[in-house]
Order: C-alpha cells, then sequence, then structure tokens
C-alpha cells in the first residue's frame, strides 16, 4: 500500500513508519538475533549499601559457555558515567549504592550459561547503613552515599524568591497548607533496555541499541571506557517505547566491555523485564509541600513550596529534573509572591532520572490540587479560579520570567467550559448507581520546551537526493515512538511536494547522520524540524536554480517541485529528480543546516546552578484537561469514564500524530494517577513484574478526546511547539480533583488506589 | 525432538529442544522477528500468535506444543504490498506509535474479528485487553479496528509463502539440558509416561508453571503437557448435573451452551480470567492444581460443592474440591494421579448466582478479594439458601456456613446482608502483600456482600 499523496503540513496522513511496524518487518535493537550471538548480563548487587570486599568468580568462570567475567578491574576509563555529575560507576568499584548496581558483566555463549554463571559468583558485601528517604538522607548524621560530593547527599539544590512571600501571606485573606507525596513511575516501554555489540581486533566497537541519546552515550561511553570517541559507532534503530527511560546509558557501556573482550563476535545484551524494574531509571518519587495564599475573589497573592525529589543513587538528570520541576512548581498563573525550594536527594532507592514530564507531573499534582482546595475554600469554581488567574503573555510566571511567545491557556479554558462533558457535569453527578459516586475534575498546566538558557538545543539537519532522484533525510534524533521522523518526513515532503514513497530516512546513527542532540525535553520535532526546513529550502533553492539552467530559463520563478521532478510552469516542460540527480555532482545534491533553538534572555535572581540546569525557558505549550471518574464504595475502585485534552502546543503539522500523543501521554497519566506504583522498601523493588506494577489496558482507559487551540508559535517549524510531554503533566491532578467531587475525599498520596479510597471513606 | 507444524501456511518440520520457548524458536531460530517479547510471563501479549486462529502467548508455549499446529505470525499475514485489512486500517487510523505492541495487537484484533465479525467497542476493548499498549492510550487501535472492513477479513487472500527465508531444519541445542516435553493424546498413552517419568511436572495451558520454569523457580527434569488428551476435554450434562473434563478451557467455557444455562457464576468467574490468550491457553483443570486462593474458578466451585475426579492408570476417586486443596499449591493428587474432571452437582437448585472480582484493573487482574454467591429465594423474599465463597482473604478459598446457616429463612435485603458483614470479616484471615494489604481485603470481603440486592435485581416482595 503507498500513498502517493503528496505530503502536506496540516494534514492527517498516515506515519511513514506504521507501514513496516505493522508488518513486523521493521528492525528494532531487540530484533539483532542470531545463532552466533554471545549473551551478556550484569550481576546485580542485591543490597541497597555495602562496600565490596571481594568478588568471587572462579565458580562463574568454570561454567561450560562462560567467555569472559568481568568486574571493575576490567574497566580502563573512568568507570564513572552520566549527564551532569558523572558519578555511575559501570561496575561497581568500591561499594554497591542500590540493590541494582551492576556488580560484575558475564558473557557466555547462550542464556542458560549466562544466567548459571551469574548465580555463581559470590559477592562479600560489608553492609553499609543506608537511607530511603529523602528527608531523612538530608539530616544531619545520614549516611554519606557520596563521600566525594561537596553536597553530602544533596545532589542539587534551588531556590527562587520573588516579591516578598512571608508578608504577602500574612495579609492574604485565605492561606492553605498541603503535603503530597508523588510515587516513583516505571516507564514500562515493552522493549526492555536491551543492544548488541560487535568490537573488532583494534578495539572499534560498533552498537545497536534502543536508545534516545546516541551522540551523547558515545561521549559517556568513551570517557567511563577510556576509549577515544571515534572508536565508537552508535547505531539507534526506532525505540519499542522510551518516555525518557532510555535517555541515558542502560546497557551501553557494559555491552561495549562485554565486546571489548570478545572481539569479532556480536554480544547482546537484553534486561529483562524484572532487571529493567530493578535496573532501570524511573520517574522520581517526590514530596512536595505547598502552601497558597490568595485574595477573597481568588486572586492568587503568595506561593511557597519545597519540594524533594529522591534521585536514588546517581544524578542520572536529577539535577534538571528539578530544576524544571522548580521552574514549572507555581503552575500557569500569575502569582507575584513566591518562595520555591527544590532538592534532588541521594538515596539507597533504585535510580530516579529522566521521565516524560521531567518533574512537571509532580509539581503539578500538588499546584493543581491545592489549587482546587483554595477554590473550595473560597466557595469559587474550579475553572473560574484557573481562569482569574492565568497568565497571559508578558505576565511574569511564579518563577519571576516573563511568559513571551504564544500563550494558550485562556483559550484552552474557554474550549473545556463550552464542551458538553463540562456542561453536563452536574447531570454526571447526579446519574451515579447504587453505592457509586459520580465526579469531575479540571486541571492545567504549562510544559516549557527544551534544554534551556545554558547547553545548546541544536540539531543538524540533512537532506540529500539521491542517484535515484529522491530525497533522502539524514535524522539524527532518536523516534522512540512519537513519529518525529515521520513528521520530519511530512515537513520536508511538503517543502519539496513530494509524496511518500520519494523520501527515504536514515536513523540516528553516530557515523552516517549529524549531532542532534537528545530525543527528549519536548524539543525533538522543534529544534530538527527547524533544522530542516532550512537544509530543505537550501536543497530546494539549488536544484530550481540548476534545473533554470539546464532548461535555460532565465530564473526559477516559474519553476516548481513536483513529486519525482520539477516543472516550468510557462512551457509545461518537465525535468526529472533522477535526472537532475545525474547531471549534479553528488556533493551538490546534499545540504545541511545547523540551528540553535534561542533561549530566554531575561535575567532573574535565580542562581547559576538553576541556569545551568535549564532555568529558565523561552516557549511554553499550554493544555487544560477534563476527566469524568466514576467511585464504587464498596471496593474503592475509581473508573475514568471520560476524559478531554484542550491543548496549546502551536500549529499541529499532523493531527493524527499530535492527538496520538496526547492520548498516549492521558493514558499513562491516567495509569500515574490510579495504578502505577514502583514499590519499594529497604531499597528493595517490590513490583518486578507486570502482575504488581500495574499498566492500564485497553478496559482501564476511557474514551479521550483531544482538542486544540492552535495558536502559531513564530519561532516554531511551521509554528508548532512541543507537544510531547505536556499532556502527562495533568491528569493525575485532573483525576484527584474529580475524585474530590465524586466522594469529598482529598488526596494527597498517589496512586489513588481502591485501598486509598475506601479507607477515606470507611472513616 | 522433531517438530512438525505449519507456519504461516509453510509446512515445516525441525529438529529443536522440545522445551526451548515457542517465542525463542520463532524469532532466534526462524527469523520471525515480528513476534516481541515485552514481560515473558503472558502479561503484555506482545508475543501474541496465533494458533489455528486462535490468539496465543509464544512466551507461554514449548517448541513441542508447535507440533501438529496452523501458526501464524504477524510475517503470515500479509504479503509482499498487501497489508491485511486490519493492519492497513491501523496504519490509516494511527493505531501505530514505537510499534512494538502492534504484531501482537493485530494479531488478537485478527482472532476478535474472525469470531465476531461486527464487534461493539467494549467488546473490542475486552478482546485486546491482554495486549499493553504504553503508546497511544488505546484509542486509535479500537478506532483502527473497528474501521475494519469485516467482509475483506473474511475474504482476504493470505498468502500463501512464508516469506524467503529457508527454514533451517535443525536448530541446535545450545544450552545443555533439555527437558523431555511429551505430548500424550490419550489416557493410553499418559500412563505409561506418568510410570516411565514420575518426577515429570504436568501441565494443562501452562500459563502458570512456564512463567515458574522462566524465572528459574522450578526446574523440572520432564515435562507432560496433557492439554490434548482426548477425554479431558468437553462438558457433559450427566443426571447428577454437569460434568467438565480438567483439560477444557476456559475459553471453551465460556462458549459452551450448557456452562452459560446452568453454571452462569462460573461463566462470570471466567470472564475476569487473565486475558483473552490467557483463557485460549489456560485450562480449568490447570486453575484448580495451581491451588491458588485467588483462582477465579475456585469460588463459583466452592459454592456449587463441586467434586474433583481424579484418575490414575488403575483407579478412579471422587472427593470434594474442599478436600482435595489444601492449601496454596497443595492438593491431595496422589503419586501417578492425574485430575480428570469436575462435577457440578444440581447447579439448577440455585438460581441466583454472581461472581465479583476486586483487582486492581480490570482485565490481567489477580483477585485482591472475590465473591461468588448462590442464592435461592422464596417467593415472598426469604433466603431459602445462601451459599458464600471469598477468593483471597485466606490461605484457601473461604466457606463459611454458619453464616449460610444464619442468612437462611432471612429477608433478603441490605439489612439482613449488612448484618453478617462483621462475622465474615472476622473470619477472613488474609494476608498483607504488595497488591492490597489484610485490612483492605477484609473490608471488601465484606462489603462485596451488599452488592447483591443490586446483583439479582431482586424486586419481589421482601419479608418482614
Amino acid at each position: 500500500m503507498k500513498d502517493k499523496r503528496t505530503y502536506q503540513v496540516g494534514e492527517a496522513m498516515a506515519r511513514s513508519d506504521a507501514l513496516t511496524k505493522v508488518t513486523g518487518e521493521e528492525k528494532y535493537a531487540i530484533d539483532g538475533v542470531g545463532p552466533d550471538f554471545l549473551w551478556a548480563g550484569a550481576k546485580r548487587a542485591g543490597v541497597p549499601h555495602a562496600r565490596i570486599l571481594r568478588i568471587g568468580t572462579d565458580s562463574a568462570l568454570q561454567v561450560p559457555g562462560v567467555r569472559a567475567v568481568l568486574t571493575a578491574k576490567d574497566v580502563a576509563g573512568k568507570n564513572r558515567q552520566g549527564v551532569i555529575r558523572k558519578d555511575q560507576p559501570v561496575l561497581a568499584d568500591d561499594r554497591v549504592r542500590h540493590c541494582g548496581d551492576a556488580v560484575a558483566l558475564v558473557v557466555a555463549e547462550n542464556p542458560s550459561a549466562l544466567e548459571e554463571a551469574l548465580e555463581r559468583i559470590v559477592l562479600d558485601l560489608e553492609p553499609l547503613a543506608a537511607v530511603f528517604d529523602p528527608e531523612e538522607a538530608l539530616a544531619e548524621g545520614a549516611p554519606i552515599i557520596h563521600p566525594d560530593h561537596q553536597g553530602g547527599n544533596a545532589l542539587f539544590s534551588g531556590e527562587i524568591r520573588n516579591g516578598d512571600p512571608e508578608k504577602a501571606f500574612d495579609t492574604c485573606h485565605a492561606s492553605l497548607a498541603a503535603c503530597f507525596e508523588l510515587p516513583r513511575q516505571a516507564h514500562a516501554f515493552l522493549e526492555t533496555e536491551n543492544g548488541w555489540a560487535i568490537a573488532d581486533q583494534e578495539g572499534r566497537i560498533e552498537l545497536t541499541v534502543s536508545t534516545q541519546t546516541p551522540f551523547r552515550d558515545r561521549m559517556e561511553m568513551a570517557e567511563a571506557l577510556g576509549l577515544s570517541p571515534d572508536r565508537i559507532r552508535i547505531i539507534a534503530p526506532y525505540c519499542g517505547g522510551g518516555f525518557g527511560g532510555k535517555d541515558g546509558i542502560t546497557v551501553q557501556s557494559l555491552l561495549g566491555l562485554a565486546a571489548l573482550h570478545c572481539p569479532g563476535e556480536p554480544v547482546k545484551m537484553w534486561w529483562h523485564r524484572e532487571e529493567s524494574f530493578l535496573a532501570g531509571i524511573k520517574r522520581h518519587p517526590a514530596r512536595l509541600y505547598y502552601r497558597l495564599g490568595a485574595t477573597q475573589d481568588g486572586i492568587l497573592t503568595a506561593l511557597s513550596a519545597r519540594i524533594y525529589f529522591d534521585t536514588g543513587p546517581y544524578d542520572h538528570l536529577g539535577s534538571v529534573v528539578a530544576t524544571l520541576g522548580l521552574e514549572h512548581a507555581g503552575g500557569p498563573y500569575r502569582i507575584p509572591h513566591t518562595h520555591l525550594q527544590v532538592w534532588a536527594v541521594y538515596t539507597n532507592n533504585p535510580i530516579s532520572g529522566a521521565f516524560r514530564g521531567f518533574g512537571v507531573p509532580q509539581v503539578t499534582s500538588a499546584m493543581e490540587s491545592i489549587l482546587d482546595m483554595m477554590a473550595e475554600k473560597l466557595n469559587l469554581c474550579p475553572l473560574e479560579i484557573r481562569k482569574r488567574n492565568a497568565l497571559t503573555r508578558g505576565d511574569r510566571c511564579p518563577a519571576g520570567v516573563t511568559r513571551q511567545g504564544s500563550v494558550g491557556l485562556l483559550e484552552c479554558l474557554d474550549v473545556l467550559q463550552s464542551h458538553p462533558l463540562r456542561k453536563t457535569q452536574s447531570e454526571w453527578k447526579a446519574s451515579a448507581g447504587p453505592h457509586h459516586k459520580r465526579g469531575t475534575g479540571i486541571a492545567c498546566a504549562s510544559h516549557g520546551m527544551g534544554y534551556g538558557p545554558t547547553v545548546p538545543d541544536s540539531a543538524t539537519a540533512g537532506i540529500e537526493l539521491t542517484a535515484e532522484g529522491k530525497f533522502q533525510i539524514l535524522a539524527g534524533v532518536v523516534d522512540m515512538g512519537q513519529g518525529n521522523i515521520a513528521t520530519y518526513l511530512q515537513m520536508a515532503g511538503d517543502i519539496l511536494s513530494q509524496p511518500p514513497e520519494n523520501l527515504v530516512t536514515v536513523l540516528p546513527d553516530t557515523n552516517r547522520t549529524f549531532p542532534c542532540g537528545s530525543s527528549s525535553a519536548s524539543r525533538t520535532t522543534y529544534t530538527y524540524g527547524n533544522a530542516l526546513i532550512a537544509a530543505a529550502e537550501t536543497l530546494k533553492q539549488r536544484l530550481l536554480a540548476r534545473t533554470a539552467d539546464f532548461l535555460m530559463v532565465p530564473d526559477t520563478a516559474q519553476l516548481v517541485l513536483i513529486p519525482g521532478g520539477i516543472r516550468h510552469i510557462a512551457s509545461g516542460k518537465e525535468f526529472s529528480l533522477a535526472r537532475l540527480a545525474c547531471l549534479l555532482n553528488p556533493k551538490e545534491r546534499s545540504a545541511t543546516h545547523h540551528y540553535r533553538a534561542p533561549v530566554c534572555q531575561e535575567v532573574t535572581q535565580a542562581d547559576a546552578g538553576l541556569r545551568l540546569c535549564g532555568f529558565p525557558h523561552l516557549i511554553f505549550s499550554h493544555a487544560a484537561h477534563l476527566v469524568r471518574v466514576e467511585v464504587d464504595e464498596l471496593t474503592g475502585q475509581v473508573s475514568a469514564k471520560a476524559y478531554l485534552a484542550v491543548s496549546d502546543c502551536g500549529r499541529i503539522v499532523n493531527p493524527v500524530n499530535f492527538s496520538g500523543q496526547q492520548e498516549g501521554a492521558v493514558a499513562q497519566g491516567l495509569g500515574y494517577a490510579l495504578f502505577e506504583d514502583c514499590r519499594v522498601e529497604n531499597g528493595q523493588m517490590m513490583t518486578k513484574d507486570f502482575t504488581t506494577y500495574i499498566l492500564p489496558t485497553a478496559l482501564d482507559v476511557p474514551d479521550i478526546e483531544s482538542a486544540t487551540v492552535s495558536l502559531n508559535e513564530p519561532t516554531g517549524p511551521f509554528g508548532l511547539k512541543g507537544a510531547g510531554e505536556i499532556g502527562i503533566d495533568i491528569p493525575l491532578a485532573a483525576t484527584a480533583n474529580a475524585v474530590q467531587d465524586a466522594c469529598g475525599v482529598r488526596f494527597y498520596r498517589f496512586p489513588i488506589t481502591p485501598e486509598r479510597v475506601l479507607a477515606h471513606l470507611d472513616k | 525432538m522433531e517438530i512438525r507444524f505449519e507456519l504461516n501456511r509453510k509446512e515445516v518440520c525441525l529438529e529443536a529442544p522440545d522445551d526451548r520457548r515457542a517465542v525463542d524458536l520463532l524469532r532466534e531460530d526462524l527469523g520471525l522477528t515480528g513476534t516481541k517479547e515485552g514481560c515473558g510471563a503472558g502479561e503484555c501479549g506482545a508475543c501474541t500468535v496465533l494458533v489455528d486462529g486462535q490468539s496465543r502467548l509464544s512466551c507461554l508455549m514449548t517448541a513441542a506444543q508447535l507440533s501438529g499446529k496452523k501458526i501464524t505470525t504477524i510475517e503470515g499475514l500479509s504479503a509482499e504490498g498487501a497489508l491485511h485489512p486490519v493492519q492497513a486500517s491501523f496504519v490509516e487510523k494511527g493505531a501505530v506509535q514505537c510499534g512494538f505492541c502492534t504484531p501482537g495487537m493485530v494479531l488478537a484484533a485478527v482472532d476478535l474479528l474472525s469470531r465476531c465479525p461486527n464487534p461493539e467497542r467494549p467488546q473490542m476493548a475486552e478482546a485486546l485487553s491482554g495486549n499493553i499498549c504504553r503508546c497511544t492510550g488505546y484509542k486509535k487501535i479500537l478506532d483502527a479496528v473497528a474501521a475494519t472492513d469485516t467482509k475483506t477479513v473474511t475474504d482476504f487472500p493470505l498468502p500463501t509463502k512464508m516469506g524467503e527465508k529457508d527454514v533451517p531444519v535443525s536448530i541446535p541445542n545450545r544450552t545443555g539440558k533439555v527437558c523431555p516435553v511429551f505430548l500424550p493424546e490419550s489416557l493410553d498413552d499418559l500412563w505409561p509416561l506418568l510410570s516411565k517419568h514420575p518426577q515429570a511436572r504436568i501441565f494443562c495451558g501452562g500459563t502458570d508453571l512456564l512463567v515458574w520454569i522462566y524465572h528459574r523457580r522450578v526446574r523440572p527434569q520432564a515435562l507432560i503437557c496433557i492439554e490434548r488428551i482426548r477425554e479431558l476435554q468437553g462438558v457433559v450434562k450427566t443426571a447428577e448435573g454437569v460434568w467438565i473434563g480438567a483439560g477444557t478451557t476456559h475459553d471453551s467455557l465460556l462458549q459452551n451452551r450448557t456452562i452459560a444455562r446452568r453454571v452462569p457464576v462460573l461463566v462470570q468467574a471466567l470472564k475476569t480470567l487473565g486475558s483473552p490468550p490467557i483463557r485460549h491457553m489456560g485450562t480449568i483443570g490447570g486453575n484448580l492444581m495451581t491451588a491458588s486462593p485467588a483462582g477465579d474458578t475456585l469460588p463459583p466451585l466452592y459454592i456449587l460443592d463441586a467434586l474433583v475426579e481424579l484418575r490414575s492408570a488403575r483407579s478412579t476417586r471422587r472427593l470434594p474440591l474442599t478436600d482435595f486443596i489444601l492449601g496454596p499449591g497443595k492438593t491431595s493428587l496422589a503419586a501417578g494421579e492425574i485430575l480428570f474432571g469436575i462435577v457440578v452437582p444440581k447447579p439448577d437448585e440455585l438460581p441466583l448466582q454472581y461472581f465479583e472480582k476486586v483487582g486492581l484493573r480490570k482485565a490481567l487482574a489477580c483477585a485482591v478479594a472475590s465473591l461468588a454467591a448462590a442464592f435461592k429465594l422464596s417467593e415472598d423474599g426469604r433466603i431459602e439458601i445462601a451459599r458464600l465463597a471469598w477468593g483471597s482473604v485466606g490461605p484457601a478459598v473461604l466457606r463459611l456456613p454458619e453464616i449460610e446457616n444464619a442468612l437462611t429463612g432471612q429477608p433478603f435485603c441490605q439489612d439482613t446482608l449488612e448484618k453478617v458483614i462483621p462475622v465474615v470479616r472476622e473470619h477472613c484471615s488474609p494476608i498483607d502483600d504488595v497488591r492490597a494489604s489484610a485490612v483492605y481485603r477484609r473490608l471488601v470481603a465484606g462489603n462485596l456482600l451488599l452488592r447483591l440486592p443490586q446483583a439479582f435485581s431482586f424486586s419481589g416482595p421482601v419479608a418482614e
């Protein structure tokens, strides 16, 4: 089935990658299989904090089929990886800091030999006092997890003050305080962390890996393993889900190490589900102390927030997550007097890191809950209090930064207000059957896009006219499922007037594509899209100019690109792209463009550490959501029954891809609200499979309607803004507000499990 | 062993280790990587394949179980250039994001549409509830199923070739020890195997055992798969009630008219069990042999006073189910015996039947508490017979004769039920685990009784 239509921006066209995915032809990293593959696996520590006395590998080495058993001694480089603070060993050397730490690496000829050998490794560990609560970890006398870190267990802290919050609280009409606890959410992508690698005799390694960050991985691996980056090639196929969980090193360095010890043979590493739960990163659990002050009319005047993120034993991206959380702590509202503080704290719990939303779901959950509490206190409708305080362009946000660019929150609220789900909410509430209660909740958020002012948010796009007359796009930024690559084709296809069959992609590959940054931060389509537009325009102008020469017409004004060729409008003469390609020097057939996203120039009082970690952002998407719930009073079960997401993410390049992103984010957010909780006790992961870590099934997700207010973002490619994350920021808060509406119970700890609901109802 | 089966309409015959997982054979040995693996425990559906047209999970099948079957993987659904209508609809409706669940999801949809050409939306969601998608929120997947032209599904010519790749004739055994898997097709075949391999683990469906094996929690020396034994299949109306073969799958029971008419409480329970592919594989006998207090078929069978029929090479014996199940994972099955059938005596005497499971979600849920109830009421609304059994509130399914007796003769109403709730809670001895606390299980065990008036929608006179 080939789509013959020319690509057009704005049209709901089928995704280019859907075809090979729906037939099973698409090769993910996990699909590197073969009878000659060796298997690598890690011995995990199993205890949360200990000094390593000895690692006994003799017995493991005797298992038939075992090729190598490696420990930290075999790591030639710094044996440290990380994005900001490099604090995570490839293989633990002096101590283990959480149960999932890799202590030894085994390479074997088959999975059974691998398992057998891993079981036979003997760890001689001297237990150390451990700490599992972020506030306890900050207290005097707590066991220190990284003695070499200046800040003790505070990996990072940040503070923002605006106005005079103490005075504002003293003088406000109403104030409220509450503490919220957010759970540890697992990405639970279906394709767990994996990859395969092969090294040659000279120590060059080629890895095919499920990652969101091939270029950054290469740098990290090189440093950790003591290699020159040009010795490492990373190929990044489509991911079977990422959501932030593949934003950074997972299997890469271990695989590289394994491959170096077995040159000439492909080595595979595949974390099974349990290992993914144990060793993969998770969304930061958070404890948030909020205090909100308002006037009698519900005008917000003061906010104080103390936010603790449990980052586990390693930075990963903890400091950056904390900073984004801090920036969004007050939501998309005008609050002149604020005191916002955040800590990312080392503990001996599993590692926390990037997860879609990146700190914003946690703070949104707190802010939108306490805002509803304030509305109730002042006898205002939740929609009204939001409209009275919603940021508009030119306002200062609670973090004190001028909101520039397009701001569509009020428009979103208007759409929500006139929607039937909102208009009939009292009928909904009154319609509950025996032993049931029904309610409706709303919540809002904004979400900043990109890396912020310090780390360059840039991408280099490449486009080439192939010898066959097709256009090849060098996409250096990973598609983990969100459809950014299909969107690139749609943009380039629109500019060049080509149908899908005339466009081909080169997926991220450190040898073939250009560095484009990570697939993250709602910046993937924005940044690369801008680069691609410029590259495609450059190539287009060049092709038209050369065609004008070949056709001996005076200029390019009368030439237009058509599928497969160029037409001279005046004469009707056509010149095929294949012919043009063979007349051009190959060097002329390609164009590249490097784009660096604009940054916020505003200098606030905030400290330099915050700027380094991404504060402040310049461009924000906005959204307002509504959910209907039903609560079963006999069991405490909460069902989401209908959902509306209204988004301001700029102009929409592909409406189907866009709504797909919102629906998927909402489903993940409903999971966060109702089911998902990686339970950890004394550092041990208690939920290690999909029977205890509960993901929503098709029966648990309601019909989700996605609506948009398509404001133009002038800096965005075709007017768009980031759309991948904002949808997950809001569902938990909206659900909590709906449960309160249904049965009068305000939730402070999440998820809203049947057990917690019933405990409240039983009181 | 030599395994002969039909793979994407091509006869294949290969030599492979019996106990190799079907998913590994397909992906690693045959290169059919369209079949994915997401959990290795039957909890995500990514490894779904069609076995004789029915969705099953290839992570919970041994290679041996492929023999004699018609297997369709995603690669067998479309030939070059011509997408199957379900695939075309998935592409058109934007039902594909990361694509990792897609092959399993498409095959589950093909299975649904081949049995039920015009499903309603809730039926579609139900049919796909064993396939986890982490990207889409399911809406566009259901849209795609709804938009599939079902006429073209039945007419669609499935490609006859498997693809370029030739099937190897021999799969090397790279793992050392092979655990032999036997597939007897009759009791006559079974008995000699049992005496020859007394240490063998018997399974029938494998949805529990194969998970344990894969996670190295059990390491059997031999496996005997009894799901193909003819005598273990089916439902028979007898003078004393209904006989159910232990090897009957949950799905076959759900399709069975006798069960639907005479044992509705079992149907209600089966509908909540696992997911569609799990119900295609798992059997009622397997569910009883696992002897978990969370087993969904247990509470219904307890209130029906079901008997189990045990057979060995030499003898047959019957005993009440309550005597058969001794505790979690423990039964009174003797060496050389198998669970042969289940007898449900006189279910018609219990006209009002109800089952409710409280799980943590609406499919793929393990019961944190469940209630099976069967009542008979007099014309003036008094309780003539009350039978109640709770799952997941103690080491075994809980039946409380004293409460049943206390209810007898009382008017059937909320007040009557409320009065016994404290006693019910007192008798529960649940555990705290990661799914729920004992306190919660105890609360819910009582509360579920209050659903009965609504469930039986009793509108007759209630005696004072």
